[in-house]
């Protein structure tokens, strides 16, 4: 079990290293999602299967595809299509890919042999959240819902092209 | 009840966004008046509400402290309301793309109030950093509110970058923390901090220090300022300088006085250099400054210089006094800032040099703007001379002679260089062929009564007796 | 290596010392990238490494209680808002400026 430690950790850091200093955003993205993966394993082994469940879902998911978009949109020069071809080149998944698979080998060791968590660490459920989300911390979720909804309708200001401006950007 | 006032605001946060749904471009007007409307209620809610009682198992807390907090967001909300109409309903809103929908930006500006509000009361960490980013991240937006203006969404940019890095930092400080006392909640955590390892604590102080220096402008942390509030729209810039730093103050109060207390008796030296040098690196960059948003940037960080002196004495002088100068800071600034959108919606015109022979087309603003001005440098008798009095006397009393020198060698350069103001508006020459600009009443009575206020203030110990008695009260059940 | 592991179990310090490296790496990623885009990146990994912080010391310091993981929800929440606003932005400045490299931002200097 300790293995698993220390091959999350090593991946967690080659990764994070490796998304810091990639010149190409589509490659150091590709390494930060493996990055979050890996802190999510860690979430699991620590006994936060629910914490870890939301850090695929949102950040190495929705957080994630949004950058992705984002880097794609700022990108769409000429040279778009060569772009293309250069992140989706084999070098540049390979190694990310490798580190994820690496830990989906351990996410099935995990689940295979029922070794839940470390030794000593309570796995705390869903459930057992949940009731503390909803009980006493109601005031800090609703809180929380009303900076999502602000940022919501910033970002749909934001994003939003006049029809003004946009005839102007063009012409 | 204690909810009452967030309560009312959160909702006239939604009454607005709904209502902009259903109306015609035309009656948006009417968008600024119900969230004045909602405003006056929840600060008339504030008045009924009982200055003490916690809520959810002491995870949300009302004391003096949090209630004048509270009425210095409303005040500060409800001003920038008053000048974000003039913006987005007047003449300039024709003249900028980008501006306007007024539904959408009410909304914003109404949830930083919220989360300001929950910040002061919070009483257990995650609260408090939630409502810190709820507080934060929507000022983000109307930082880049206009969006073909190259400068506003180059602020919102640096903004969003150093605001994320602050809240990183003011993060992981409570992470630890949270792992040095194995607790969330304030009053636990203070219980228990007596005896954790010191090089970690220090680490996790250091951390928030940071992080609320970013937020307060405190020297090292302030170089993001000047960009922000020049690129801002000048309302946004307005409650910026005045509402986003009284968050800061607030945070500042949850984590020393609450979380830290005692501790807090060691760090006199290192607080003290912090405001010798940011008031004078404020003091002295202002002076040079040509654009009136940027100079008042600069002198937004000088006057945080002085708001800290605060943290010098012992909390029963430092917090009333520090609560008393935000009040007057925030009326001072807000009058000078009133001066400032009023003019720009009306001639486009941001220089200090541009000000001139306003006393001559419209000497009621001028005369507003030069009171305000001269309260923020702190001539008697007016309020920022109260204010800095009891600031400087704390610093005094705790044995920091040669910082109370500084501080007002500071306050006399910060006196040439408000004058400069002054001098354009009342000596110079007037622009040919200027005439009187029109003033929309609810501005023009904005400034009046802050400016009045601001006068008043100084004069009327009223106020400051009420701040000090009433949080007094409170503070010897938590120091005693 | 068996032994080796076996022996080692990870303790808090362990932890620790992951999380502050994540921690270093994004601060250091934060100061040395340009583009806006990659900046906001880093902040994501320091604000990631904070909320391992919390899961760990919930689970090393106060096993009884689940308030360190229910912080690490509220952060991966609060990211996303950040992230949204900030990419917003971004976008926004890009279709005027067409570049988010912070050191082009440079318009209003005197």
């Amino acid at each position: 079990m300790n293995a698993i430690f220390y091959i999350t950790a090593a991946v967690a850091v080659v990764s994070t290293g490796l998304a810091i200093t990639r010149a190409n955003a589509i490659h150091s993205l590709l390494w930060l999602v493996t990055s979050l993966l890996a802190v999510s394993v860690i979430f699991f082994v620590l006994g936060a299967p629910f914490v870890a469940a939301l850090e695929v879902i949102i950040y190495a998911g929705a957080i994630m595809v949004l950058f992705v978009f984002v880097i794609m949109m700022l990108n769409l020069g000429p040279d778009a299509a060569e772009q293309e071809r250069e992140w989706l080149s084999a070098r540049a998944w390979t190694g990310p890919g490798i580190l994820a698979l690496i830990l989906l080998a351990e996410m099935v060791y995990i689940l295979k042999g029922n070794v839940s968590t470390l030794e000593g660490a309570r796995m705390i459920s869903p459930k057992e959240l949940s009731l503390a989300l909803y009980g006493p911390y109601i005031l800090v979720v609703e809180l929380a819902s009303l900076l999502l909804l602000a940022g919501l309708v910033g970002a749909y200001h934001l994003g939003r092209r006049d029809p003004a401006s946009a005839k102007e950007l063009k012409s | 009840m204690l909810m009452l006032p967030e309560i009312i605001v959160v909702l006239t946060a939604g009454v607005v966004l709904c209502l902009d749904l259903f109306l015609t471009e035309r009656s948006r007007v009417i968008l600024a008046p119900v969230t004045l409307l909602g405003l006056a209620l929840g600060f008339a809610a504030l008045l009924v509400t009982p200055q003490t009682g916690d809520l959810l198992g002491g995870r949300f807390g009302m004391d003096p402290i949090a209630w004048w907090f509270k009425v210095i967001f409303l005040i500060a909300g409800f001003v920038t309301v008053i000048l974000s109409m003039d913006l987005l309903d007047g003449r300039a809103a024709h003249r900028m793309r980008g501006i306007g929908f007024r539904g959408e930006y009410y909304t914003i500006l109404l949830s930083t109030i919220v989360g300001m509000m929950f910040l002061i009361s919070a009483r257990e960490t995650i609260t408090l950093y939630v409502s810190l980013e709820t507080a934060t991240i929507p000022l983000f937006v109307l930082t880049a509110w206009r969006r073909d203006h190259v400068q506003s969404g180059e602020a919102g940019l640096k903004y969003v970058i150093i605001g994320a890095l602050a809240s990183a930092f003011i993060l992981y400080g409570l992470s630890i923390l949270y792992g040095l006392t194995g607790q969330t909640s304030i009053v636990g955590m203070s219980a228990k901090l007596a005896d954790v390892p010191r090089p970690a604590f220090w680490l996790a102080a250091a951390m928030l220090m940071t992080g609320v220096g970013f937020k307060l402008t405190i020297v090292p942390f302030h170089m993001w300022a000047a960009d922000v509030y020049e690129g801002a729209p000048a309302p946004v810039t307005a409650y910026l300088s005045v509402a986003s730093k009284a968050a800061g103050l607030a945070f500042m109060f949850q984590v020393f006085y609450r979380i830290f207390g005692s501790e807090l008796a060691g760090w006199t030296p290192l607080i003290a250099a912090f405001a010798a040098v940011t008031m004078s690196l404020g003091n002295l960059v202002a002076i040079v400054q040509d654009n009136i948003k940027r100079f008042m940037a600069f002198s937004a960080i000088s006057q945080a210089g002085y708001l800290i002196l605060g943290f010098l004495g012992p909390a029963d002088n430092g917090v009333p006094a520090m609560l008393f100068y935000m009040l007057v800071y925030i009326l001072s600034n807000l009058a000078v800032f009133a001066c400032i959108v009023w003019y720009s919606n009306e001639t486009g015109r941001e220089r200090i040099e541009e000000y001139r022979g306003l006393s001559l087309t419209n000497p009621i603003m001028a005369l507003g703007m030069m009171i305000a001005l001269f309260s923020l440098a702190g001539i008697p008798p007016l309020s920022g001379f109260v204010g800095k009095f009891f600031l400087f006397s704390i610093a005094a009393k705790a044995g920091y002679n040669w910082l109370v020198a500084v501080a007002a060698v500071n306050s006399t350069i910060s006196l040439f260089y408000y004058l400069r103001i002054v001098r354009q508006m009342y000596i110079e020459p007037i622009y040919e062929g200027a005439g009187t600009l029109p003033v929309r009443y609810t501005v023009a009575a904005t400034v009046g009564l802050l400016s009045l206020a601001v006068a008043l203030m100084g004069v009327i110990p009223y106020f400051y007796e009420t701040i000090h008695a009433q949080t007094i009260t409170w503070l010897a059940s938590l120091i005693g | 290596m068996t032994e080796f592991l076996a022996q080692h179990t990870p303790t808090l310090t362990h932890w620790l010392y992951l999380s502050t490296l994540l921690f270093s790496i994004g601060l250091y990623g934060l100061l040395t990238r340009r583009n806006a885009v990659g900046i906001l990146m880093a902040v994501e990994l320091m604000l990631n490494s904070a909320a391992l912080n919390f899961v760990v010391f919930n689970r090393f310091c106060a096993p009884a209680t689940v308030d360190g993981q229910i912080m690490a929800i509220f952060v991966i929440a609060a990211a996303a808002a950040e992230v949204v606003v900030g990419m917003a932005i971004f976008v926004a400045l890009y279709r005027y400026r067409g570049t988010v490299d912070v050191n082009a931002m440079d318009t209003m200097k005197d």
